[in-house]
């Protein structure tokens, strides 16, 4: 076998694991969207039935963030990357998590240091790759025991490497080898990032695959005692116009 | 009326379980985490445990063996109620060694399924 | 009295009394030991205590009469925390400590204890396929008790062919020669290489396709079945 045909084979089982991946972690909205409607039938209370609109909602964006990442991938070299605001993308998936925050009683928290100008990124699969990260710390961090509130917290700084995009939360269990693991085992393994959620983490590895159509992944950082997932970009060569 | 312990990693489906399971006149303790399980075992009297066997950092497996290992747990009844599939997960000997009494796949089971699995235990358990 | 020391990984646990469990351990050179570890209930994580399982152990006792002793200290030597990690190899490994349990006497060879290191650190070792350790680890019981299958010849004393198809004879342990039989030159090469390498790493370095080794792990294990006390 030649190293090309070896790298697509890859990439074809890649892909094949990320759907599986994905089919798994779509049971969950499925699961409970049925049982909340059965629920709602049981006790005779439609007030629940708000509740599904909002899981079903959290299930197609998992679909449409997966099918944007294998369109991106498609395109390969011709994915149109763009001067992308780091720090309003990260806003604007700020008041996106703030939506589920009702739910999931988080403090949501931005911080944005120095200033530098755009990134070179895809602005929707940005923007999608960190709505499903920050999704996953959510339900990871709803799934230990509460001791304090939780929080989420969006970064952005300036590293050696370029701009360094991230979200933490006061999860702890994440590390590099524990991640770097887990990459392997998504798609085969019940829980690929036990450590973390007791979910497939599907999001998270769509999230990775999309990130990585623009020259970036993710890897396993830290920020002020907290750990979360981070990924570095290119600033872009375009003039900031203020 | 049985008290049970749910144990539940999904804060969202512990909450409807737990609502279905009070419908039908249990009372209901919730654990998402298994020390958490284990320090709720310890400190009250539970009739059944329905149990995920996907749980972050340790799993269902590890605290069915550790529960078993208990004299005094060993009178709680078992559900395994978790989205692994019974046959990628134990057999039936190892289901009767562990002394599970029903193994529930979650995607395909509804909340009445649930509940009249639970009267159907606890009501052999009485009679 | 004087204290013994050795390494140990913990095989059973069950509870005695209010406070104390009851502990069975393998150990490398005073082969198993059951032993009461006092007031270890009262600790409140029970899933630790100082006699994890899924670990080796240092450990301090004090030999009782009638066969139960008293565990007067642990110190913890290496822990297998990744096997907890996944539902399929903390399965497996309660699984093992089982087999050998069962097989075990009270004076099993040092092979043993050492056997069961090699294969809780392959279980903790995310990078070794879960069939890999599987097969690996009961051909490996198999030969520590004296049970090895005959990869070099068939039940008519013919030498294995790599044209030929055949079907296993458990009284035997035997391949037969069967024209549609379900194995093949690539599963008889792989048990071999699961015989010869000392640990599940090396053989998990040799490649090998899912539908040869996924037969392998049921075979294996009917093997030990049939002719050990695993069960």
């Amino acid at each position: 076998m030649t190293a090309q045909t070896y790298h697509k084979q890859q990439i074809e089982d890649d892909k094949s694991r990320l759907f599986i991946a994905l089919a798994e972690q779509m049971k969950a909205p499925l699961i409970k969207a049925s049982r909340t409607a059965e629920l709602a039938r049981m006790m005779q209370d439609n007030t629940r039935l708000n509740e599904i609109e909002y899981i079903a909602d959290m299930g197609l964006d998992l679909i449409d963030s997966y099918i944007l990442s294998l369109k991106l991938q498609a395109a390969g070299e011709d994915v149109q990357l763009q001067s992308v605001s780091l720090s309003a993308t990260l806003n604007d998936v700020a008041h996106s998590l703030q939506k589920l925050q009702s739910a999931n009683s988080f403090d949501i928290e931005l911080h944005i240091v120095g200033k530098y100008g755009p990134i070179m990124a895809h602005p929707a699969g940005l923007h999608a790759a960190l709505m499903n990260i920050g999704k996953v710390l959510m339900t990871a961090q709803s799934e230990r025991e509460i001791t304090s509130r939780p929080v989420i917290k969006l970064t952005a700084r300036r590293t050696p490497r370029g701009i360094a995009a991230g979200i933490f939360s006061t999860v702890d269990g994440l590390d590099a080898a524990t991640f770097a693991k887990s990459r392997k085992l998504y798609g085969t393994a019940a829980q690929p990032l036990s450590q973390l959620t007791s979910e497939n983490g599907a999001g998270i590895f769509i999230a990775d695959s999309l990130l990585q159509t623009m020259s970036s992944s993710l890897r396993v950082s830290h920020y002020k005692k907290l750990s979360g997932l981070a990924a570095t970009f290119m600033p872009s060569q375009q003039l900031t116009l203020v | 009326m049985n008290r049970i312990l749910l144990v539940e990693p999904d804060q969202y489906l512990a909450e409807v379980y737990s609502s279905a399971l009070q419908h039908n006149g249990h009372i209901v303790s919730v654990a998402r985490t298994v020390s958490q399980s284990v320090n709720l075992l310890d400190a009250e009297q539970f009739d059944l445990m329905i149990l995920e066997l996907k749980i972050a950092q340790h799993n269902g497996i590890e605290l069915l063996y550790e529960m078993r290992s208990y004299v005094d747990w060993n009178k709680i009844r078992i559900i395994i109620h978790s989205s692994v599939p019974e046959q990628k997960m134990m057999t039936s000997k190892t289901m009767a060694q562990l002394d599970v009494d029903k193994y529930l796949f979650k995607p395909r089971t509804t909340l009445s399924e649930l509940c009249q699995s639970v009267e159907q235990i606890m009501s052999r358990q009485y009679s | 009295m004087k204290q013994h020391s050795a390494v140990s990984i913990v095989l059973t646990r069950t509870n005695y009394g209010e406070a104390d469990r009851i502990i069975t351990v393998l150990t490398k050179d005073s082969g198993k030991i059951r032993l009461v570890a006092k007031g270890v209930r009262k600790i409140r994580s029970k899933l630790a205590g100082g006699i994890e399982l899924f670990s080796t152990n240092d450990i301090m006792y004090l030999p009782g009469k009638g066969g139960l002793g008293t565990l007067v200290s642990s110190r913890l030597r290496k822990n297998y925390g990744s096997i907890v990690k996944n539902i399929d190899r903390t399965m497996y490994a309660y699984d093992a400590l089982k087999m050998i349990h069962k097989i075990t006497e009270d004076s099993p060879e040092p092979e043993y204890f050492i056997l069961l290191e090699h294969m809780l650190a392959a279980l903790n070792d995310e990078t070794i396929a879960l069939d890999v350790i599987k097969t690996w680890f009961h051909l490996q019981l198999l030969k520590l008790g004296g049970h090895t299958p005959n990869l070099m010849t068939d039940t008519e004393d013919h030498k294995l062919s790599a044209d030929e198809r055949y079907g296993f004879s458990f009284d035997n342990m035997s391949f037969v020669k069967q024209s549609s039989g379900p194995f093949g030159q690539h599963h008889i090469t792989y048990l071999r290489l699961g015989i010869t390498f000392e640990t599940a790493k090396k053989l998990s370095q040799v490649s090998v396709a899912p539908e040869i080794l996924t037969p392998l792990v049921q075979l294996t294990r009917t093997m030990l079945e049939r002719h050990s006390r695993v069960m």
